[in-house]
């Protein structure tokens, strides 16, 4: 039987000390059942102040995303009071995840050599725009800098414009997802060699790793492909907005004549090859828009999807929110993004054994669980957690 | 360095990305990646050319062996159902319930074998009244909204569109962490687990925060195209060359003086409200017809080296010959090639990660269509000679004609 309550990652303690970026990491290994705490300077962290915002409160709803099922803790790494606490702190560590990039000022607290010197057991995950290495290793970079290098943006957008940047943060969620596999990677080497190590994530490969096939195929064709709009995955009009219909194998093609109830200017056998549809796409594209024009696109896509045609509806951000598919998953659920303002954000992206494996709670307040994570684990007493807190170190 | 997965047996049904690409993680690790396949039902993206091998194929199922097996015959489902047993992972991402419906679904495997992790992925999941939906990588942009906002803003009534093929590869990913963790977790437990990530809801989950926007304030979330609220200049500028382009973004005014040093503090610069970001997002369009001026004469790696002597975030909008060329990613190891008959030496794309205690990724030629079924039915299963030429004589199993001579 599944144990919904104990997720796979259960019992490693992992500290994110994330500066801005890649937060992701950190929610991924939370979401599989580590414990993570979200440590951040005593001012709060500087993601605390990425967009977007909430209308209200004016919280960071970026940082109640990909914070959300974290403990927070506070501590000022630029003191040698700070420093000393966080290698106590370190000695009960599993991981450590890092995102400082090139002139920040915590960076030294990171250096790779002397935390593994002292915490031989800990996997250290850095995760920066370029990597630690290499000549471009000191550049510093941004969403859209990480998403234009990472060569996924020249094939995005229309032919006549420039390329256009994907919604999110897809560079820096790029890289948390990277830095969360490479991190379990770490931990099972650990099993066998009883040994932690440094993990240097870079926000270009990951980008990189998700540029479908470019790479390999130009090494052997010399061909790069172009920025073409939607391509041969086409978008077509309709009643209440477009549709998206892959017509790849003849099959697909087949169904969708039946359902249109085989027209005589499609009855070509050169449309029945996906090549013969493409040198004719005009022709099909305005045959089926016509065909679409009085159909709505849920509905078009529900037909199509009954007969075996993969179309799917172009639904705008309300309307995931809201569709009979997403409330009958849990796909949203409610979380507090600051006192008295409370948001729809996704439950998670994996189930476990038919159970939702995703945040259980919103994301914490700058120190929220200071006492908790200074006294009880750290062991400081009350005395000293004050002091260090009057000091401006917690 | 022992491979950390060496002594690990994986199932790969992986067909298009998803899957494949779990099971390629695996096999740069060490494991025994088995991908299984039959003529009549081979991984889609072999067929994109004739003989069976092309650049997207071998990228994704290299450092793989090879299972012809034909499902459809009671002998083929039997195998395959012993060498599930002796698996330590499972990986498929066909539609809703066809494994099931062929006696390989996770409830029908796991009684024989409790330590199996399985891990499977769909367009849109196994649960909720759109379950079971067809698609590719492309089909899950305009159900999880981010067609709609992957977009230039002043075209928002008119899809934008792109050929990437997201979220595949980044679902598969995810894959390889539910599985990683579920083996992890095995090791304690002694059992494994079934995880499932719906790839829509995969793609949903990188644009949480934009939802939580629009459910506190409904209608507000729009196409924001390259531009930032977090400053300006901030977008994408042509550069010298066909189709070459470079990225820049200033975050603070300390960034914004830096730029204009490079620029040679010209005069259209010097004016007092661009000192500060309210006053640089206020001329957008002005700063971007300037910047674009300067950018236009220069090559996108020359924009981003001088910019970046000065600390300003800029990159050059890579392609991929920028990025086989570059020297950076050649510096760190991150291309990777293999020899792929008959295609010639095949450079890929690496981890996103290097490590300091890790064997370097194993690389190795994609397989042709059951070009292991015998090694594999012989190392798994220990059929003998006399029972493979059987059951390839019935059509069991399946491997590569061999070459005339």
């Amino acid at each position: 039987m599944s144990h919904p309550s104990t997720r796979p990652l259960a019992g490693l303690f992992v500290v994110d000390a994330s500066a801005e970026k890649a937060e992701l990491c950190g929610r991924l290994l939370a979401d599989l059942g580590a414990e993570v705490v979200r440590l951040e300077p005593p001012a709060g962290a500087p993601s605390r102040r990425l967009p977007p915002f909430a209308p209200t409160s004016g919280a960071s709803l970026s940082f109640a995303h990909r914070n959300a099922g974290k403990r927070g803790a506070t501590l000022d790494l630029t003191s040698a009071a700070g420093r000393a606490l966080f290698d106590r702190l370190l000695a009960r560590a599993d991981v450590l995840i890092e995102s400082c990039e090139a002139g920040d000022a915590a960076l030294e607290a990171f250096d790779p050599a002397r935390l593994l010197a002292a915490h031989p057991r800990l996997v250290l995950t850095s995760i920066s725009d370029f990597g630690r290495f290499g000549p471009h290793a000191g550049y510093v970079g941004t969403e859209l800098t990480g998403f234009a290098i990472g060569g996924m943006m020249y094939r995005a957008g229309a032919a006549e414009k420039p390329p256009v940047l994907a919604p999110g943060q897809f560079a820096y969620d790029s890289a948390g997802v990277h830095g969360a596999l490479a991190t379990v990677l770490a931990l099972w080497q650990r099993l066998r060699t009883g040994r932690g190590q440094h993990l240097d994530v870079s926000v270009q490969e990951s980008v990189s790793n998700f540029a479908d096939w470019a790479l390999p195929s130009f090494s052997i064709t010399g061909q790069t492909g172009h920025r073409t709009g939607a391509g041969i995955y086409a978008l077509y009009p309709c009643a209440d907005g477009h549709v998206r219909g892959i017509i790849l194998v003849k099959h697909h093609w087949q169904a969708l004549l039946d359902w249109m109830g085989n027209p005589a200017e499609l009855a070509d056998p050169a449309l029945e090859s996906l090549i013969g549809r493409i040198m004719n796409q005009k022709k099909v594209d305005t045959a089926l828009a016509a065909f679409f024009a009085d159909k709505k696109k849920i509905d078009i896509a529900v037909e199509s999807q009954r007969r075996g045609i993969p179309v799917t509806p172009l639904l705008r951000p309300g309307e995931v929110l809201a569709n009979e598919h997403t409330l009958a998953r849990g796909t949203f659920h409610e979380l507090e993004v600051a006192e008295g303002e409370t948001g729809a954000f996704p439950t998670g992206f994996f189930e476990i054994d038919g159970a939702r494996v995703g945040p259980r709670e919103r994301a914490p307040r700058a120190g929220e669980h200071n006492r908790e994570l200074w006294v009880e684990r750290v062991g400081l007493s009350h005395a000293e957690l004050d002091a260090l807190r009057a000091q401006g170190v917690i | 360095m022992a491979a950390p997965f060496a002594g690990l047996r994986v199932l790969d049904f992986g067909v298009g990305a998803v899957g494949v690409e779990v099971g390629r993680f695996f096999a740069e690790y060490g494991a025994d990646v088995i991908k299984v396949e039959s003529s009549t039902a081979p991984d889609f993206i072999r067929t994109i050319t004739p003989d069976g091998i092309n650049p997207a194929f071998a990228s994704s199922s290299r450092s793989k062996r090879a299972l012809g097996v034909n499902l459809k015959d009671a002998r083929g489902l039997a195998l395959v159902r012993r060498l599930a047993r002796l698996a330590d992972v499972l990986i498929e991402n066909n539609g809703a319930g066809v494994m099931e419906r062929l006696g390989l679904g996770y409830e029908a495997l796991r009684a024989d074998n409790p330590r199996l992790v399985y891990f499977s992925s769909n367009l849109t999941g196994s649960r909720g009244p759109w379950s079971g939906w067809i698609g590719y990588g492309p089909s899950t942009h305009p159900v999880s909204g981010m067609q709609h906002l992957w977009n230039y803003p002043e075209d928002e009534a008119r899809p934008a569109g792109s050929t990437n093929i997201y979220p595949d590869h980044f679902v598969g990913r995810l894959g390889a962490l539910a599985a990683l963790a579920g083996l992890y977790q095995r090791e304690q437990t002694g059992t494994g687990y079934r995880a499932e990530a719906a790839q829509f809801e995969g793609a949903i989950g990188f644009l949480g925060d934009l939802f939580a926007r629009e459910s506190l304030a409904p209608g507000t979330v729009h196409p924001r195209g390259n531009a930032s609220e977090r400053g300006a200049p901030w977008g994408v500028y042509p550069c010298k060359g066909e189709d070459e382009w470079c990225a820049l973004s200033v975050r603070s005014d300390a960034e914004w003086r830096a730029l204009v040093a490079e620029l040679g503090s010209p005069d259209w610069a010097a004016r007092p409200e661009l000192a500060t970001a309210p006053g640089r997002i206020a001329a957008r369009a002005e700063l971007d017809r300037h910047l674009s001026a300067w950018t236009r004469e220069l090559a996108p790696h020359e924009v981003m080296h001088r910019l970046q002597a000065r600390g300003v975030p800029a990159a050059a909008l890579h392609h991929p010959a920028h990025e086989l060329a570059d020297p950076h990613l050649r510096a760190r190891g991150y291309l990777q090639s293999f020899d792929q008959p008959p295609l010639g030496k095949l450079t890929a794309e690496g981890p996103a990660f290097r490590a300091s205690d890790l064997p370097a990724p194993i690389q190795f030629k994609a397989p042709l269509l059951g070009e292991h079924s015998r090694e594999v039915c012989r190392d798994w299963l220990g059929l003998s000679d006399g029972e493979l030429d059987r059951l390839f004589a019935d059509g069991v199993l399946e491997e590569p004609a061999r070459p005339a001579s």
